[in-house]
């Protein structure tokens, strides 16, 4: 058992990472068609502060567009803190653990 | 649809295309209502960049009147609109008290709003959705039993929907066929966080609805139906004309209520045929001594033989002279329909199950929805002799001696109006649905076609056509404006039902006498349909270019054949 132990892990790791890579991609996406005019780069640093056409109106959209694509519905309390890529992801991948 | 391909065809339009506007008026905060009713015209317009403009939150009446004129619009209507105590964002009480209160605030609120619309639809073709959502449990009955406040709700609201309704103007969407979404429509956590009523999926659907209103229905003009196991339960060649049946004694219902459409189908202009496979003189005796639900004569042409159905429905769109665009064809074998399918894949293809209520009460939805018209114009009554007539006069043309005899013969009489209005009435219905002997194929929003009336030297002429085979209704429209002895066509269509009868000479002939011109100048654009327009033009002045074509008087006079019709001129 101990022996299969790291090849399990190993394969473990690459899961999640597989799913976090695939969570930032589907994230990205969503961020793309809400906000077009911002590069790949821009995104993933992308938060309210950093773009001015992050209003409430492109907030409502990239929340459920998220909700969509990750078919899960976001809580009324966590909306508000919701406010970056870097936290939306984090977000997502707690829902998703 | 999901939002995200709604967002995507929107981030894909090319904002260099001439943009096409429509204003959404609503309570609520219009989010991806807005979104999907911009994607769904965007799909149907993609030559243009659609721009739904909305208004301010909370103020739809002030929305109404935001409406710019000209323009198309949808106004959604929420209950809470009616009174905010209707809805699920306002804490005013829900006491057994408030109930005449809110009774007199919806009546009051729904008289200024129609009010409002009647205003707005002088100058706007208009949408309306009647509140779709739940209401909210004012009341102190449980939700199985119906309260005094709801049903007197809805009773205001119907009286103003029957009250503004005007099809032309102000369409109202069925809140029957809004009730067929199948999921929940409203979404109380959107509602209360953003304002916004509807689950997504909702908000596609309306949207969608929306956008066909908005864009005017364009039904099909045909439908080519089988007869064995379709118009009737029973095979006629087999079981003879008594082992055939569409009665409820005979479990056969479904057939009757199929013929019962036909019928009603018949009555909106929509033309019939039959195309089966069966010996000819057999169907002939049967629908000599049947009493169909559907009479005999509107079933016309009837092909029967034994050949491909493909045949036999290419022989009927001959006659009709329509694309198999235009048409439907209803079949209960599978095989036949794919056979006609491959030979015209334009041609909408419908399965007959005479056992599937189900199936069948859907069909027949379907059958509405192809053939569905916004309003029925005289021409409609006469759509379906005119075809029989053309039948006669080509029987006639075989047998004549000459056509100048033949259409001397004819004792036709052309009838030519001079309106003055140009409104929403069978001229712009002609214009915008004629496409063989159309002068450009120019579409006209509703708004655009009533700003021409106020151009200087703009007339607008339409023509009708009787013989003595009988009466063909209003055949041409010809709009253009009118400078000293020039005359500047730039809309000009004629029915396909009135071909070969040289009305589009005596047309001309009329305008350069009536008008004492020198020149005609048409503007003709060649489309992918109307060659027998360019044909004419190559007829009249031996050339389609450039436009506008000129056409001088001295020339068409040479040109023009012997005309035969009489004219009659009404102001």
């Amino acid at each position: 058992m101990w022996e299969n132990a790291p090849l399990y892990f190993t394969k473990l790791v690459k899961t999640i990472e597989v799913q976090m890579s695939d969570h930032q991609d589907r994230l990205q996406r969503c961020f793309s068609l809400v906000f077009p005019g911002i590069s790949t780069n821009e995104i993933r640093d992308a938060s309210v502060a950093s773009i001015p056409d992050w209003d409430s109106i492109a907030n409502i959209n990239l929340l459920c567009l998220i909700e969509e694509e990750f078919e899960i519905e976001i809580a009324a309390p966590d909306l508000e803190s919701l406010t970056s890529f870097p936290l939306i992801l984090r977000y997502l991948e707690t829902r998703h653990a | 649809m999901r939002l995200a391909t709604a967002l995507q065809i929107l981030a894909g339009t090319n904002k260099q295309l001439p943009s096409r506007s429509v204003f959404l008026a609503c309570g609520f905060s219009p989010l991806h209502l807005q979104t999907y009713l911009t994607a769904h015209l965007q799909g149907a317009h993609p030559e243009s960049r659609v721009i739904v403009a909305t208004g301010l939150y909370g103020d739809l009446l002030g929305n109404v009147a935001r409406i710019p004129p000209g323009a198309s619009a949808a106004v959604v209507i929420e209950w809470s609109d009616l009174d905010p105590r209707l809805g699920f964002r306002s804490l005013g009480g829900w006491t057994s008290s408030s109930t005449e209160d809110i009774l007199g605030s919806v009546s009051s609120r729904l008289d200024n709003l129609a009010g409002q619309l009647r205003k707005a639809s002088e100058s706007s073709t208009l949408t309306i959705v009647l509140p779709g959502t739940p209401m909210a449990p004012v009341s102190f009955t449980p939700p199985w039993m119906a309260d005094r406040l709801s049903l007197g709700v809805r009773r205001f609201v119907a009286e103003f929907a029957e009250r503004i309704m005007e099809p032309d103007r102000i369409r109202i969407l069925n809140s029957d066929d809004l009730a067929r979404f199948a999921g929940e429509s409203f979404q109380l956590k959107s509602e209360l966080e953003n304002g916004f009523p509807y689950s997504l999926g909702y908000a596609d659907f309306l949207a969608q609805r929306i956008a066909s209103s908005l864009d005017g229905p364009q039904p099909k003009k045909g439908l080519i139906t089988d007869l064995d196991d379709t118009l009737w339960a029973g095979i006629l060649g087999e079981d003879g004309i008594d082992g055939i049946h569409w009665t409820l004694e005979g479990h056969s219902q479904l057939h009757g209520l199929y013929q019962q459409m036909l019928t009603s189908l018949s009555e909106s202009g929509i033309l019939l045929a039959v195309a089966s496979k069966n010996d000819p003189g057999v169907v002939e005796d049967a629908f000599s001594k049947l009493t169909l639900l559907v009479k005999q004569e509107l079933l016309f042409p009837r092909v029967a033989n034994w050949g491909r159905k493909s045949k036999s429905v290419k022989a009927i769109l001959k006659a009709w002279n329509i694309g198999p665009q235009d048409v439907v064809f209803v079949d209960d074998s599978s095989a036949e329909l794919e056979e006609v399918r491959t030979a015209f894949p334009e041609l909408t293809c419908i399965q007959f199950k005479g056992t599937d209520a189900s199936y069948f009460h859907a069909m027949l939805l379907e059958l509405r929805s192809l053939f569905g018209k916004v309003r029925l114009r005289e021409e409609d009554a006469i759509r379906a002799s005119s075809i029989r007539i053309a039948e006669q006069l080509r029987d006639a043309t075989e047998n004549a001696v000459s056509e100048n005899d033949l259409l001397a013969g004819l004792h036709a009489t052309i009838s030519v109006t001079m309106e003055k209005k140009f409104d929403a009435g069978r001229a712009l219905d002609l214009i915008n649905k004629t496409n063989q002997f159309n002068m450009n194929g120019r579409r006209y929003e509703l708004m655009d076609w009533i700003a021409l009336e106020s151009q200087p030297g703009r007339l607008l002429l339409v023509v009708e056509y009787v013989d003595k085979f009988g009466s063909l209704g209003k055949i041409s429209v010809l709009s253009g404006v009118r400078s000293g002895n020039t005359f500047v066509v730039d809309a000009w269509v004629m029915s396909c039902r009135a071909f070969a009868r040289r009305i589009e000479y005596a047309i001309l002939d009329f305008l350069l006498r009536k008008f004492d011109l020198q020149t005609i100048e048409l503007v003709y654009e060649r489309t992918a349909r109307n060659s027998p327009f360019g044909e004419f033009l190559q007829q009249v002045c031996e050339r389609t270019e450039p436009s506008p074509v000129k056409i001088e008087r001295g020339d068409f006079v040479g040109k023009c054949p012997a005309l035969f019709h009489e004219i009659s001129q009404d102001h």
